[in-house]
């Protein structure tokens, strides 16, 4: 009979069962004290333990299939096979992750050139998502053949690129291309993009399939993971948490800074508008437990500290920090959380701009010593 | 007295064998046919069954590495998890180291944490044996992990230093890591012991058939006695973050590793098995290899795990290896499966698995003829395995030896 048999389990309970009726009934015949009668007690009582102990194994092992078979159980199983390519797909070369589809440069008022505004598609390795951008490329980057790496601002706003809002590609590239030939700001790769990456999910967050198994869009993955693989791909950039930044505006904050504090390991600096940030914008999740997860402040109280600087700016030139008072409250080292107001003006982000160059380039390690042995 | 201590094993011992005895001696007394003498035949016979069962439960426990204590043993698969990640916002070191001493040699079965000694009052910096004995046998630390970003803070859990980690000519080598993660119920020792990935590993290097590696042995889940299937459990802790951010983090600001996927494979058996695969598939940029022995590819949700998925079907297939790829672009990740054609039920879900996979991810498979969910048939499957992942890590190469063109020269004259 093989070990995983059904029957097995049976078998020993009826013979565990039958022995310990023999052993009640029959006990009078083994009372005498000779040193046979003796020795038949202790055997009956053993063969019986070894009966209920090869129950409970047989129960057990039939439970969790540790062993297949006999030979198993003793070892003596030798059959080898050998490693196989599941399939012969060759390797496909992976899909360029960022393609430049225009370029324009970027004047200084003075008339003098100030880097590059490049129209970008990233296609997302991990997400699958397709989305269409900006990346500013500062005169230093293109000016240096140096071996020096850059550090990155990603820009998350739903500003249409050549709109009048601060945030819009144009006028965004054009404030920090004034700022850095000022000398005011250390020279960073821009890359900004929508808000909303995929239909319906405007909230930067990774959205549930749905009772049907559709797909959903991943779109933490995409800013998490593909931004930075894609433009680590193609530009000499830094690849530490602490080389990359944030910034958001009214519609991209949740995203900005939600990323930073589930991705601190990715980024460093998250630049927000002020706001309680307690739910995804425009996505109603489902369950409460999800809706904790998504509540920023929940992650501050319940979450260790994460290194992250976090600014509020805006919206508007107000410094108080209004909504997001919980977090000027609640935050302890390593986090670090300030507020400032808007400049009023042509160019409203400019000092936030420069605050986001010393930040992010004048880093400083989270307090972690190296110790390598 | 603990769960696992040799002592409360020879009490039970010794308390199973007296109930014997006293049985046999006792026998007499309860001849006589009456109702109440019968009634004590039984009661004796039931206690001392009962003392003999717990006696070999003990010693089963010991040999499978299932519970290490009572609290693993007696709590329920409800209990709060949410303690697990602590608040702490203290600096405290990543990776403490609690024990060390040299590595169990090929062939010699080790016993429990035998030769591994108790390092007191040290702080974050791994210990120093003597670097001319560590050089041939390389070293076992026993550490603690707190994550930086998830606050989960474990402990009882391995790290293997090859012997070449302490030899000259790798002295300014970085080596590629393998994250080993124990089934469920485990006990990292059981990597050391039972799975003998080190001994086995020392063995496989010493006849060139692979380059060394540093090894992180830990117990896949990190709030026994809950099965947390490597997931980050919505508002309770972030234990897929822990293994694929923290974890790597804390190593690679301690030892001498490599940084980047191609330097870090993820491997592991049952619940670990599934672990590697979910972590290397989520986060491909930490790990390029994982290696699942006698694996399942689906979201678990049973008595052990709880409810680890928000109370909602759509995170938890999106924890489900099968679900991303059906759903999601497949990861630019290597992955070898094991499994066993008889003895497995983790088999047909194997083939499953193995026949979704679409590039740029690439699946291996090792198919037993036959072989149960044991140590003993993972052991079989290990050698191969290791090769396979020797293969395609990126290797600790050591130094070119000062004079050695010199050498070969004058040998080819």
């Amino acid at each position: 009979m093989g070990l995983t048999s059904p029957g097995l389990p049976y078998l020993l309970a009826v013979l565990s069962a039958a022995l310990l009726l023999a052993i009640i009934v029959g006990w009078p015949k083994l009372a005498q004290r000779t040193p046979w009668r003796v020795a038949l007690r202790l055997l009956s009582l053993c063969v019986l333990q070894t009966l209920v102990i090869g129950l409970i194994f047989a129960i057990v092992n039939n439970a969790g299939e540790f062993y297949s078979s006999w030979s198993d159980l003793f070892g003596s199983d030798t059959g080898a096979a050998s490693v196989v390519a599941a399939k012969n797909v060759p390797p496909v070369s992976s899909h360029q992750q960022l393609q430049v589809t225009g370029q324009n440069e970027v004047r200084l008022p003075d008339g003098k050139p100030g880097g590059t505004l490049d129209g970008v598609t990233i296609y997302g390795q991990l997400s699958g998502l397709r989305v269409p951008g900006h990346i500013y490329v500062p005169a230093d980057y293109q000016a240096g053949a140096s071996a020096r790496r850059f550090g990155v601002l990603v820009v998350i706003s739903d500003a249409p690129a050549a709109s009048s809002s601060p945030y819009a590609a144009d006028r965004l590239a054009q404030s920090a291309a004034i700022e850095m030939a000022a000398g005011r700001m250390q020279p960073l790769i821009i890359v900004m993009l929508p808000a909303e990456v995929a239909r319906g999910d405007s909230a930067c967050i990774n959205m549930l399939p749905d009772n049907a198994g559709a797909t959903s869009a991943q779109a933490e993955t995409f800013f998490a993971e593909d931004v930075p693989s894609a433009v680590e791909s193609s530009f000499r950039v830094g690849s530490q948490a602490g080389d990359w930044a944030l910034l958001g505006d009214v519609k991209g904050g949740y995203c900005a800074l939600s990323l930073a504090m589930d991705n601190a390991q990715v980024y460093s600096v998250a630049v927000v508008p002020r706001g309680s940030y307690a739910s995804p914008p425009g996505v109603r999740l489902p369950t409460t437990l999800l809706r904790q997860q998504a509540d920023l402040i929940w992650t501050l109280t319940h979450l260790p500290m994460q290194s992250v600087s976090v600014l509020f700016a805006g919206p508007g030139y107000a410094a108080a920090p209004g909504a997001a008072l919980p977090y000027i409250s609640l935050a302890r080292p390593p986090m670090r959380v300030s507020t400032t107001q808007l400049d009023a003006g042509s160019w409203p982000l400019a000092r936030v701009l420069d605050w986001i160059g010393a930040s992010v380039t004048a880093r400083s390690d989270s307090g972690i010593t190296d110790v390598i042995k | 007295m603990g769960l696992t201590s040799g002592a409360f094993a020879t009490v039970m011992f010794v308390a199973a064998g007296a109930s014997l005895a006293l049985v046999v001696l006792l026998w007499p007394v309860a001849s006589r046919q009456r109702v109440g003498p019968i009634l004590s035949r039984l009661a004796m016979i039931v206690v001392s069954q009962l003392l003999v069962i717990t006696a070999f439960l003990v010693w089963l426990n010991g040999y499978f590495d299932f519970y290490s204590s009572w609290s693993q043993l007696l709590g329920s698969g409800t209990a709060p998890i949410v303690g697990v990640a602590k608040q702490a916002t203290s600096s405290g070191p990543l990776l403490t180291v609690i024990a060390s001493g040299p590595a169990p040699a090929p062939g010699v079965a080790s016993t429990k944490k035998s030769g591994i000694t108790v390092v007191a009052g040290r702080g974050g910096s791994p210990v120093s044996g003597r670097a001319a004995d560590l050089a041939k046998t390389g070293e076992l630390l026993e550490v603690n992990i707190t994550g930086e970003h998830t606050g989960i803070a474990v402990s009882d859990d391995f790290v293997y230093l090859p012997p070449q980690y302490f030899q000259p000519a790798y002295a300014h080598v970085k080596f590629p890591t393998v994250l080993a993660l124990t089934g469920y119920p485990g006990e990292s020792w059981s990597i050391v012991r039972r799975l003998n990935l080190p001994a086995v590993q020392e063995t496989l290097v010493k006849e060139g058939k692979i380059t060394p590696t540093v090894d992180v042995m830990m117990n896949a889940s990190v709030a026994m006695p809950r099965d947390t299937e490597c997931t980050n459990i919505p508002a309770g802790p972030q234990v897929e973050t822990f293994f694929a951010v923290d974890v790597p983090i804390a190593i690679e600001h301690s030892f001498r590793v490599q940084s980047g996927p191609g330097g870090w494979a993820a491997l592991g058996y049952s619940t670990g098995g599934f672990c590697a695969v979910k972590m290397a598939m989520m986060n491909p940029g930490q790990f390029s290899l994982a290696i699942s022995i006698a694996g399942y590819y689906t979201s678990l949700q049973d008595r052990t795990t709880g409810d680890l998925y928000g109370n909602n079907i759509g995170y938890r297939d999106e924890n489900s290896p099968d679900w991303r790829l059906q759903h999601l672009p497949a990861p630019p990740i290597s992955v070898l499966v094991t499994s066993s054609k008889v003895g497995e039920k983790t088999y047909p879900g194997t083939l499953t698995f193995v026949s979704l996979v679409r590039p740029p991810m690439q699946v291996y498979t090792l198919y037993l003829p036959q072989g149960g969910h044991n140590f003993r048939t993972w052991g079989r499957e290990l050698p191969q395995a290791l090769v396979w992942l020797s293969k395609r890590l990126s290797p600790a190469l050591p130094a070119p030896a000062p004079g050695h063109a010199g050498a070969h020269a004058a040998t080819s004259n």
